[in-house]
């Protein structure tokens, strides 16, 4: 049967497989590969999911960066298929080469299909830089297609899933944004901005002081009265010189090879135990800016020129549900107090600063 | 202050008070001052990317009255409507427009419909546009569920 849905869209561009035929491959091929793949449950902004992997390794891999494998029953809410169609039973390879041709036309034949998918251009080694990414919003079903695991591109391992997870949650009415996180006791500071506005090393001198973080690279954040944010992955990038900075003289424990963007990736918990927080209230949305000032110091900023600097990160660069994104970041930057907060360069003033913050409710 | 369409010459996006985009051709735009969000469809939609990119509303209306009256009157209460809102102003350069104007043309070519509808409740909004279960040709916020269509 698999073979019949799937070998039917290696076709030419004149005989364009039909919305229909996408439905059929996704749902023959999940069922078939749920029997072989190794599976693990994880639990994200209070969803549970189940990883179905080619391997126990990467199934090991992407659990932990999910935040760690739970073992307590319950629905499974999700089910995220990675894999390769031919190791699935796919006798042909070439359809799903053929889905990764169309770019924005796939998005298009998602679309007819009640789906929403993505796949990446193709960068020059001809390997699409985005997988064949399909999710069904109407049974939780989401799979990324590689023809090889080998393509997979370099920053997936260090954000498992973030578009099934993104749109899963978008579904539900929260919303997956790139910002930096503190958190001390309940309370919780966003850090929006630009790359390189200093969200990450904040985030890091933050648990190097003893305060506790819920990510610092994606998060899910609620569209309750009170927004709460969620963790999503179990991992920090940093580039090289940012963490000599904040650990100084001490090394890695486990010195790790330098990701595609050229950051150290590490696991907060390895390093700063207790430091990971599920979730926590949204104290505040912060536009930080690093000042090399002696204090760090905080100064209220007008929602509307916060969401001037942040929009990207909080809404633009995740496919799918642009629109509900862009409600969503411009309500949040309305509901939640907004602060600009100039940096000190010293990393540990700068977790004292932001731990009085949040523990007083303001500067 | 009420500004009246009569006063209105070109206009331009209230920055930073308002922030708006156009999502496959529907204008979503907010007064993040008074939080209240609007969508613009169809001619409306046309409208307001004609007047953003230096078109004056007036010579659209003046346009548009030599098809059909009552789309020059519409299109003059909404861009009064838009302003009185806080999501466009006068401008305070003088844009020459560089392209004709869509309005004009797409009400040449038979279209009538100006949809403009405005919320305050951004929770249903986020959950009446979840991925791919908007029934688009009837708009943002209709939610199309197992049983048909509700708005």
């Amino acid at each position: 049967m698999i073979a019949s849905a799937l070998s039917g869209l290696a076709r030419s561009e004149t005989s364009r497989p039909s919305a229909h035929q996408l439905l059929d491959a996704l749902e023959v091929f999940t069922a078939r590969h749920a029997k072989r793949a190794h599976q693990v449950r994880v639990r994200v902004a209070d969803l549970c999911i189940r990883l179905h992997m080619p391997s126990a390794v990467l199934a090991d891999l992407y659990a932990r960066r999910l935040g760690g494998a739970i073992t307590n029953t319950g629905t499974d809410h999700l089910h995220f298929h990675l894999g390769e169609p031919s190791w699935a039973g796919s006798p042909d390879a070439a359809a799903f080469a053929y889905y990764q041709s169309l770019g924005p036309d796939f998005e298009r034949l998602a679309g007819e299909a009640g789906l929403i998918g993505v796949v990446g251009r193709r960068d020059a080694s001809n390997n699409p830089t985005e997988p064949c990414t399909l999710f069904n919003p109407r049974t939780g079903v989401g799979v990324q297609w590689v023809t090889a695991l080998a393509h997979l591109p370099p920053w997936d391992a260090g954000s498992p899933f973030r578009l099934l997870i993104h749109w899963a949650t978008a579904q539900r009415g929260m919303r997956m944004m790139h910002a930096g996180t503190l958190v001390s006791g309940r309370r919780a500071m966003l850090l929006v901005g630009q790359g390189g506005s200093g969200k990450s090393g904040t985030t890091l001198a933050g648990i190097a002081s003893g305060l506790q973080t819920v990510g610092d690279d994606y998060v899910v954040v609620t569209a309750d009265a009170r927004p709460r944010v969620h963790r999503v992955h179990q991992l920090l990038k940093q580039d090289p010189a940012g963490i000599k900075r904040v650990l100084g003289p001490r090394e890695l424990e486990e010195p790790s090879a330098l990701n595609w963007q050229g950051k150290v990736e590490i696991d907060p918990e390895l390093h700063f135990k207790g430091c990971m927080a599920e979730s926590a209230d949204v104290a505040a949305l912060v536009l930080p800016r690093i000042a090399h000032a002696d204090q760090t110091t905080f100064e209220p900023i007008r929602p509307q020129d916060l969401f001037a600097h942040a929009a990207a990160s909080m809404w633009q660069q995740l496919p799918g549900a642009q629109k509900s994104g862009f409600v969503f970041a411009t309500a949040l930057t309305r509901r939640v107090p907004t602060w600009r907060m100039n940096l000190s360069s010293d990393p540990f003033e700068i977790g004292s600063a932001v731990r009085r913050f949040l523990d007083n409710g303001g500067p | 202050m009420v500004v009246a369409a009569a006063d209105i010459g070109l206009l331009e996006v209230s920055t930073p008070d308002c922030v708006a985009n156009d999502f496959d051709g529907e204008i979503v735009a907010l007064n993040l001052s008074s939080g209240v969000y609007w969508s613009l469809r169809d001619l409306a939609a046309a409208l307001w990317r004609d007047v953003t990119s230096g078109h004056n509303p007036l010579a659209i209306a003046d346009r548009l009255a030599q098809i059909n009256s009552e789309l020059a009157d519409e299109s003059r209460l909404i861009i009064a409507n838009l302003v009185n809102a806080g999501l466009l102003r006068p401008s305070s350069t003088s844009p020459v427009a560089l392209e004709a104007s869509e309005t004009v043309a797409r009400a040449e070519a038979g279209e009538i419909a100006f949809s403009v509808e405005s919320y305050e409740d951004m929770k249903d909004l986020i959950l009446a546009d979840p991925v791919h279960d908007t029934e688009e040709h009837l708009g943002w916020p209709v939610v199309r569920n197992d049983n048909g269509v509700r708005a």
